[in-house]
């Protein structure tokens, strides 16, 4: 292995990151404006540019122009700090990604704990910010994002336990490994056997901790802003602002990657994983490459980022579909809901890979998984709505009104005239 | 590039540990990568050698020659104890808090270096990520952020300085005192691999060295802190 | 799977008794949560019995015999594991016994918790007292040590109690560091945390050169400093009376018996076993330690009219004495040092049985006054406190006598006849406090009959407190005035451990034969 390859490949690796993060918010800000403008039914930005393109060009602009403002009383040191303490475990995050056979830093060992880690840091840059912002929406902002992220990184890691479980499972001599490079192998060889179809519950519960972790809707209470003005962000303006907003949306691209990587089979998809190009990188780690190598990267490439702004689409979906929640149903859907269902999913997934004999594990696990995704969303659907008191939510009460007031008729057989009930009252906010 | 030996004097000779680098395995963990003294034959990399500049006098066992390691470890060190300075002699305690996210990072530095990359890792996840977080939820909720008026002065600090120092020279002593003895806890820890798998082998696989029942009464210590942390906490 | 899971059935039954316990535990925490309000008081019976299962367990284990080690030499079950651990474990049933009384007069509305966490404490002190490797011993003393910290703090609404677990948790934190750090040396020096191991390369390197003795030293004494925190040794011992004070009785009694317990035998299990080829150069730290400890902690008592700090400073002297087994650095010094213990355990929760029945609030009502007259109000009771304390004191005919004969006898043995001297002069110094009480009982008179004078003065001896206490301090000055020249009720619990522990102080002192025995063949003498 010669040296100045290292370098080339480390300064090459290095500029794709930053400019991805950087691209990549700049994209999403476009498209989060024109998606959610058409699934609202408006047009979203379409001045500046063909189809508005150009308007994000012009809010970077804008950031960049703008003055720094500082109020008086901030706590200096920890205000001015904080963004760069929010951004720096974002870029770092980088580091384990292998985005395709070659465009990837290095495959470390720990590479799951490693990411796990790096999100919780996260959390000291939201902190610095509420507190040095020395203003009580900022404040109260901080502190819910610190309860929050620190609620929601527990079923995040354990949902990420099954992906571990079945690489050990799938590699031989049954030893796992919890990097990210070994697991999207696993997934490979020798057929697509992407995790998605072995636990789609874990891929769920892993993009709801996400979405959480991100701070994004519905789980933005901490930058609320019809309460909180925006949250532990009020203080912060022009480029000190712009590196939380990259450090947003980097981690919205670093959740959307470690989903696709642990569960969408990384950058396997058509053309990008034949055969005789395995043999080549695993012959060959790092060293020469050819043409066909190169043209299979890039292709690794795309279908992995085909896969990562799928998510992100998603992430966007979300946000214009679902109202925010309320502070103690956060925790409670956290704690109540999504931790048992984690360890149940652990302990089931295990004890299947255990028992069930060999061909028909992996369907088998599959199968129970599926069903248990079913469950949970129909848990969902019931729970989420239901008030602390213990009262059902509305669309329950309505169908059990309908379901009864129908056997009533039935039973009486007379018909009359249902009088509307009185609008129920939302459950939510 | 022989590695940081911390006994070692400018001197050189005349101190019975002045040739420790090149005679006997290296007693520090940091120095296991020191590879022999003859500088590397690398010409883009002479430059380097050059701004040195003050390893010439090899022959003598002058071995203060950095390498990147020992550079590391050295920024590592000074940042982990000016940062837990800082812990203690703050008086925000915000700020206090925030430097003992730096200590523990820093310590987790050297973990790397010791090749114990999952603890490093588990460092920063338990106690960067979480206790700290913890400690400033904490300050957040009791929202008094200056300790002067709480925690006033006291007048033993001269005393405590004192024994601090008499403490930290008397390990520093028996630390530059051992030279044999480092080799016998090195064939130790570097028996196992420092990988995820060595670990996950070594908590839970006792074919070679068991700690499964170790990790078994943690969780137990963890219960009961829950327990007594509600029994606490729970106003009835 | 590659792994090979090898533990076997025999590895978990070496540590049955532990298992016992803990299972116990949680099922008292699952019970009490189903339980109603009423019936929660019978769980002292669940765990009881789960304590009584537990040392069956343990003699079974002794009976069984097998490999000595299990968990690869993490878990003992040698003879001194076993004895001790029936120290332990009979110290717990006895702490049990005098709960609910207790429980009930302070207002403790967590009994489950209570019940649960005591018997947690026990498994700590069991696997402290049993571990043979560092690791092992510094997870018991974690796991002893986390539930002691809430019962201390256990009594609601109580600011003496709070202060007490606050203050055992920093200090005794702070004391852990001392001991992960001495540890840590230990392991740099040696490269094992095994103590056979550690055992195996110390005699190996004998003598030791000048490159291996600083980090092990260093690391010893660390380690020493750390465990004699727990032993309460002088000068480790400034937390004792503050927190013996404000933790509930039954907790002071289970934490000065069952924490000495653990952690001495671990003290003893890494000098004396593990560090035997260098005993000279430990020994006399232990010897300072224990000279400091008897002395100081006799002085200080005398000097108390608090009768449960008295006793906190009595626990303290009497760690002096325990500590005299391990600095003579033989196997006759150990077996003194483990029946000690076993005759310590039962006089020392007696009296503070006594004292539990005594005392008002927690920390408050246990003053020298309040046993004024005692003999008179309540015989029985002033009785079993005469035999306690006239045990405490050593006086011949009972069991505390016998111990610090063999304690005293152990030392001349290994021509160590300073720490006898001292330790006789000790015991000179500590008749003074012991009888001192014994006189009040029985030829003093409470000065004053009247109820309300009586308030008055409790109202009064409040103004010595923080500010903070008044209030309570009135409210229990109103309780006083109405029980006062009342006698105390003794609950059943209460009455069946004093009579137990008056029982087996008095046949203990009249036939020490067959325990000493018993605590020889523990420590492998013929």
């Amino acid at each position: 292995m010669n040296i100045g390859f290292e370098i080339v490949h480390f300064v090459v690796n290095l500029l794709f990151f930053i400019l991805l993060i950087s691209t990549n918010a700049v994209i999403m800000v476009y498209a989060e404006r024109k998606v959610m403008a058409y699934m609202q039914d408006r047009i979203g930005p379409k001045h500046y540019g063909p189809f508005g393109l150009l308007q994000s060009t012009y809010d970077v602009m804008k950031l960049l122009l703008k003055e720094i403002v500082r109020s008086r009383d901030t706590d200096n040191s920890v205000f001015i700090v904080a963004p760069m303490i929010f951004f720096a475990p974002v870029l770092t995050a980088f580091v384990m990604l292998p985005f395709s056979p070659f465009v990837t830093q290095s495959a470390l060992a720990t590479g799951l704990i490693l990411y796990v880690a790096l999100s919780s840091l996260d959390v000291i840059g939201v902190f610095m910010a509420g507190w040095g912002s020395n203003n009580k929406y900022a404040l109260i902002g901080g502190l819910r994002s610190t309860a929050q992220m620190i609620s929601y990184e527990l079923p995040l890691l354990l949902a990420l336990m099954g992906p571990v479980m079945l690489t050990s499972f799938v590699s031989h001599g049954g030893v796992g490994s919890i990097s990210f490079t070994d697991i999207t192998h696993a997934q490979l060889a020798p057929s697509w056997r992407w995790f998605v179809l072995l636990q789609p519950l874990g891929l769920m519960i892993y993009y709801i901790c996400g979405l959480a972790e991100t701070n994004r809707a519905p789980f933005d209470l901490p930058e609320a802003e019809s309460e909180l003005v925006a949250g532990y962000l009020t203080e912060y303006s022009g480029m000190r602002w712009a590196m939380f907003f990259l450090g947003e949306y980097g981690n919205m691209l670093i959740v959307s990657a470690v989903a696709t990587v642990l569960f969408l089979g990384g950058w396997s998809g058509p053309g990008a994983d034949l055969a005789f190009w395995h043999r080549t990188v695993t012959a060959n780690p790092g060293g020469i490459f050819s043409v066909a190598d190169i043209i299979f990267n890039v292709i690794a490439l795309f279908w992995f980022l085909v896969k990562v702004y799928i998510l992100q689409f998603i992430f966007i979906w979300v946000r214009s579909t679902l109202p925010r929640l309320r502070a103690d149903q956060l925790m409670q859907f956290a704690w109540l809901i999504l931790i048992p269902f984690t360890l149940a999913n652990i302990l089931i997934t295990a004890a299947l890979l255990l028992a069930v004999p060999q061909p028909y594990t992996l369907w088998v696990t599959g199968i129970v998984n599926f069903v248990l995704l079913a469950f949970f969303i129909g848990f969902i659907s019931r729970a989420i709505g239901a008030s602390p008191k213990g009262e059902l939510p509305p669309w329950v009460k309505m169908r059990q009104q309908n379901l009864a007031r129908q056997a009533a008729i039935s039973a009486v057989a007379t018909p009359r005239l249902a009088k509307p009930e009185s609008e129920p009252e939302m459950a939510r906010r | 590039m022989p590695g940081l030996c911390l006994s070692d004097t400018i001197d050189g000779g005349s101190s019975p540990h002045g040739v420790l680098c090149d005679r006997i395995p290296p007693p520090y963990i940091h120095c296991r990568r020191a590879r022999p003294r003859r500088a590397p034959d690398l010409p883009h990399l002479a430059w380097l050698q050059r701004a040195r500049g003050f390893c010439q006098d090899v022959q003598k066992g002058i071995c203060v020659m950095l390498d990147l390691p020992s550079v590391v470890f050295i920024v590592f060190a000074a940042v982990l104890v000016g940062s837990a300075l800082a812990v203690v002699t703050l008086r925000n305690i915000v700020h206090a808090a925030l430097f003992l996210v730096l200590v523990f990072g820093a310590a987790a530095g050297i973990y790397v270096l010791l090749n114990a990359e999952f603890i490093a890792i588990v460092q920063i996840l338990v106690y960067a990520g979480a206790v700290t977080i913890l400690i400033l939820f904490a300050i957040m909720l009791t929202q008094n952020p200056n300790s002067r008026g709480s925690n006033p002065s006291n007048r033993q600090t001269l005393i405590a300085a004192l024994i601090a120092v008499a403490l930290c020279a008397g390990a520093v002593f028996a630390f530059a005192q051992n030279t044999s003895i480092t080799t016998a806890s090195q064939k130790a820890i570097s028996g196992p691999p420092g990988s995820v798998v060595g670990i996950g082998q070594l908590l839970y696989s006792p074919t070679s060295y068991s700690y499964v029942l170790p990790f078994e009464i943690a969780s137990v210590v963890l219960l009961v802190a829950i327990v007594g942390a509600i029994v606490i906490g729970r106003e009835d | 799977m590659a792994f090979t899971y090898t533990i076997t059935a025999g590895d978990w039954g070496h540590i049955a008794p532990q298992l016992t316990l803990l299972g116990v535990a949680l099922l008292v925490m699952v019970i009490d949560t189903m339980l109603p309000a009423r019936l929660r008081g019978g769980l002292v019976i669940i765990a009881l019995l789960g304590v009584l299962s537990a040392a069956a367990s343990a003699l079974l284990v002794a009976q069984l015999g097998g490999a000595p080690s299990a968990f690869f030499g993490m878990i003992t079950s040698d003879g001194l594991a076993i004895f001790s651990m029936l120290v332990i474990l009979g110290a717990t049933a006895l702490a049990l016994l005098i709960a609910p009384g207790y429980i009930e007069r302070q207002g403790i509305h967590q009994q489950g918790e209570y019940y649960a966490l005591v018997l947690l404490a026990a498994t700590g002190m069991l696997l402290m007292s049993t571990a043979s490797n560092l690791m092992m011993i510094f997870l018991g003393l974690e796991l002893l040590s986390l539930p002691l910290y809430v019962l201390c703090a256990f009594v609601p609404g109580q600011q003496i109690a709070q202060e007490s677990g606050m203050k055992y948790f920093l200090l005794s934190s702070f004391a852990s560091g001392f001991l992960l750090y001495g540890m840590a040396l230990v392991y740099g020096a040696t490269g094992a945390t095994g103590l056979t191991q550690i055992h195996a390369f110390v005699a190996s390197h004998m003598p030791l050169d000048s490159s291996l003795a600083p980090l092990l030293l260093v690391g010893v004494v660390l380690i020493v400093v750390g465990l004699a925190f727990k032993v309460s040794a002088i000068p480790f011992h400034a937390w004792t009376p503050d927190v013996y004070q404000g933790a509930p009785t039954p907790v002071t009694a289970l934490m000065s018996v069952g924490t000495k317990t653990a952690a001495l035998v671990a003290l003893a299990r890494i000098l004396v076993v593990a560090l035997g080829p260098i005993t000279s150069q430990w020994q006399p730290l232990l010897i300072a330690l224990a000279i400091l400890t008897m002395l100081g902690g006799n002085l200080l008592a005398a000097t108390q009219t608090n009768v449960k700090r008295m006793l906190a400073y009595s626990s303290i002297a009497h760690a002096g004495y325990l500590l005299i087994g391990i600095a003579v650095g033989t196997n006759l010094g150990l077996a003194a040092m483990i029946f000690y213990l076993a005759a310590y355990g039962i006089m020392n929760i007696g009296a503070f049985g006594v004292v539990q029945v005594i005392e008002r609030s927690v920390g408050f009502g246990t003053e020298l006054d309040r046993f004024r007259g005692l003999g008179a109000r309540q015989p029985w009771l002033a009785g079993a406190m005469t035999v306690f304390l006239l045990a405490l004191a050593g006086i011949p005919g009972t069991v505390g006598f016998v111990a610090k004969y063999a304690v005293f006898s152990a030392a001349v043995l290994a021509s160590h006849p300073e720490l006898t001297i001292v330790g006789v002069i000790a015991s000179m110094i500590s008749f003074y406090y012991y009888l001192r009480i014994i006189w009040a009982m029985y030829f003093e008179l409470n000065p004053e009959g009247d109820p309300a004078t009586q308030g008055a003065r409790a109202a009064l001896g409040a103004q010595g407190t923080p500010p903070l206490m008044v209030e309570s301090s009135g409210q229990s000055a109103v309780i006083a005035a109405k029980s006062v020249s009342m006698r105390q009720p003794i609950a059943l619990g209460a009455m069946l451990s004093l009579g137990l522990a008056v029982l087996a102080t008095i046949i203990l002192g009249i036939l020490p034969g067959p325990l000493f025995e018993l605590a020889r063949q523990a420590v492998g003498l013929p």
